[in-house]
């Protein structure tokens, strides 16, 4: 509350000094903008975070003339207050010393003097309900004055939610591909390299057989170690989408899964490149469609459509297979389902008994 | 044989130029980017280049593309593109040109020494190797797409083999056949898939292969 009054005295400087500025044309919006900043503070102390952002102009001025005005006014009523309740509460302690006095009642023997200090201490209840409730109440005033009102507040939140959240995905979508070079760079090559000295070894020793024996072993599982890495690599962050972008990445999905197939039709047709991670969510999207087609469905014939305009991406995974896909067994889809949330983005997977199977997925082009 | 690598990990450079001196090759030069390689190239002649695909600038298929741009300026350039993981799209690319001299191989495959030096020489020869990845996943979606339903599985396997580019009597080691049984195996698919016959071996790996990459367009 003192720093409320003295934000508010500032204010009121500020105010005051306006027309000299404005003479002077020197610029005062900075001076308000600390101001603003300082009173934040203290309203966060009251009413917990707020997002961090600078209001109009013209809300600070509105804002400014409150804060000049109810800023002291509120310590003001709350030290008056207090200073009656306390005055009154100590009545029975006092009345005889001075002339007779009149504390909501007249006060001329003990007894009046008790009713006067019970009205006190109803005043000091009052006081203290005063200075919890009155900053609150200030704090609320002052914040929507420079916000405006809760709901475009909220849609204000909403829009920074919205963009930090893309910030976000597209930080690790970058983390991903770091990854990838890491172990590309990395582990991969050690690898490589080691097998290459195990195949040295291996041509230096063609007189002792046992010991090829045990290389060819310790090759082989170098071989396992580079397969593993690659499947683990593929599923961070697959290479291709960095060399071929989405319709690159998309047909080397289907190259993939059409050896189980008797035909596999794909259309991309995203102009331009996507974010990073929308890239990659697409591509995990088609993935694990392909993986369930070429596991369950019993399929022989694929349609992979990819489309995008400036708003939103489709994507849409036919299949003539079985059907009865169960979205409940197996985690596939499921995290699919949160994946494509992370984008707000919706998808459905429809596959009657008897087929055919569609799984959609549709996902706004946030940048 | 003189040849000229293209690796931009320190690591693997050293690597193969130690690998590669200890099969007898001379490594004419060992270079960490596309320009210095088309320089190498143009510079020394070699036999072969032994190129790793991610290469800078961007780190994408830039091996590959310079691979292209070389076997432009200078058709049948023999080239062995190594990679960490395998793309059809890249396999396609690299047999655009129809001039072989090229190799397309898993860089774990460089472990197997002998075979790697054999694939090494094959490219260098104007022949075509091609890991046996690319080739298993092609025949087996064509088996799937009835493309390759007439033949037999022992047919497959002799296509397969062919298709990477080993020798009839490699093929004969592989399955334990002699040589003769190879000839015949591969006449009856020759006859059975419609191709021309043709005594040149690498003729023979190009038509395989293309007749496999269509038949895959197609499907």
């Amino acid at each position: 509350m003192v720093a409320n009054a003295l934000t508010g005295l500032r204010a009121l400087a500020l105010l005051l000094n306006w027309p000299v500025s404005a003479i002077r044309h020197r610029p005062r919006m900075p001076a308000v903008g600390r101001l603003v900043e300082r009173q934040s503070r203290v309203d966060t102390m009251v009413l917990g975070p707020l997002p961090a952002e600078r209001a109009t102009p013209a809300r600070e001025v509105l804002w400014l003339v409150f804060q000049a005005v109810l800023g002291p006014a509120v310590l003001g009523l709350s030290v008056v207050m207090w200073a009656i309740a306390l005055f009154s509460v100590s009545t029975p302690l006092w009345w005889r010393l001075g002339p007779p006095a009149v504390i909501f009642i007249p006060v001329r023997d003990t007894t009046s003097s008790v009713i006067a200090a019970l009205y006190g201490l109803i005043l000091l209840l009052l006081a203290a309900a005063c200075s919890h409730g009155l900053p609150r109440w200030h704090a609320r005033v002052g914040r929507t004055l420079l916000e405006g009102p809760d709901r475009s507040r909220l849609t204000r939140r909403i829009a920074t939610l919205t963009a930090s959240r893309t910030g976000v995905l597209e930080v690790q979508a970058a983390e991903l591909r770091r990854i990838e070079r890491d172990l590309h760079d990395g582990a991969q090559a050690r690898l490589v390299s080691t097998g290459m000295l195990l195949g040295l070894l291996d041509m230096r020793l063609r007189e002792l057989p046992d010991s090829r024996e045990l290389l060819r072993e310790a090759r082989a599982e170098i071989g396992e170690a580079l397969q593993e890495l690659r499947d683990v690599v593929h599923g961070v962050y697959p290479p291709i989408l960095t060399d071929r972008g989405l319709a690159g990445g998309i047909e080397s999905l289907a190259e993939r899964a059409g050896a189980a197939l008797a035909g596999i039709a794909v259309t991309v047709d995203v102009p331009g490149r996507l974010p990073v991670a929308l890239e990659s969510t697409v591509y995990f999207v088609v993935a694990e469609a392909l993986t369930n087609v070429t596991r369950h469905s019993g399929a022989n014939r694929v349609e992979i459509t990819v489309r995008s305009d400036r708003a939103r991406v489709r994507v849409e995974v036919l299949d003539d297979g079985r059907g009865g896909a169960d979205e409940l067994r197996g985690t596939g889809i499921a995290g699919l389902r949160r994946r494509v949330a992370a984008f707000d983005g919706g998808l459905s997977l429809i596959s009657p008994v008897g087929g055919p199977t569609a799984l959609r997925a549709e996902l706004p082009c946030v940048s | 044989m003189r040849v000229v690598i293209a690796e931009d990990l320190l690591l693997l450079r050293e690597g193969l130029k130690r690998l590669l001196a200890e099969l007898g090759c001379t490594v004419v030069a060992a270079v960490d980017h596309p320009d210095a390689l088309l320089d190498a190239l143009d510079r020394e002649r070699p036999d072969v280049a032994v190129v790793d695909i991610r290469l800078p600038p961007t780190y994408r298929d830039e091996g590959l593309r310079v691979a292209i741009e070389a076997r432009r300026r200078q058709p049948g350039t023999p080239i062995l593109i190594l990679s960490q993981y395998i793309e059809q799209t890249y396999v396609r690319e690299l047999l655009a040109d129809s001039d072989g001299g090229v190799g397309y191989l898993l860089k774990d495959r460089v472990s197997e020494v002998t075979e790697f030096l054999a694939a090494l020489e094959t490219v260098a020869a104007g022949g075509t190797v091609l890991d046996p990845k690319v080739i298993g996943r092609l025949v087996n979606r064509l088996a799937r797409a009835d493309t390759l339903a007439e033949l037999t599985p022992r047919e497959r396997e002799v296509l397969k083999l062919m298709a990477r580019g080993l020798s009839n009597s490699a093929i004969g080691t592989e399955l334990s056949i002699t040589e003769r049984a190879v000839c015949k195996y591969i006449n009856r698919i020759f006859s059975k898939l419609g191709l021309p016959p043709t005594d040149s071996a690498n003729r023979r790996v190009l038509a395989v292969l293309h007749y496999l990459d269509d038949g895959d367009r197609r499907g």
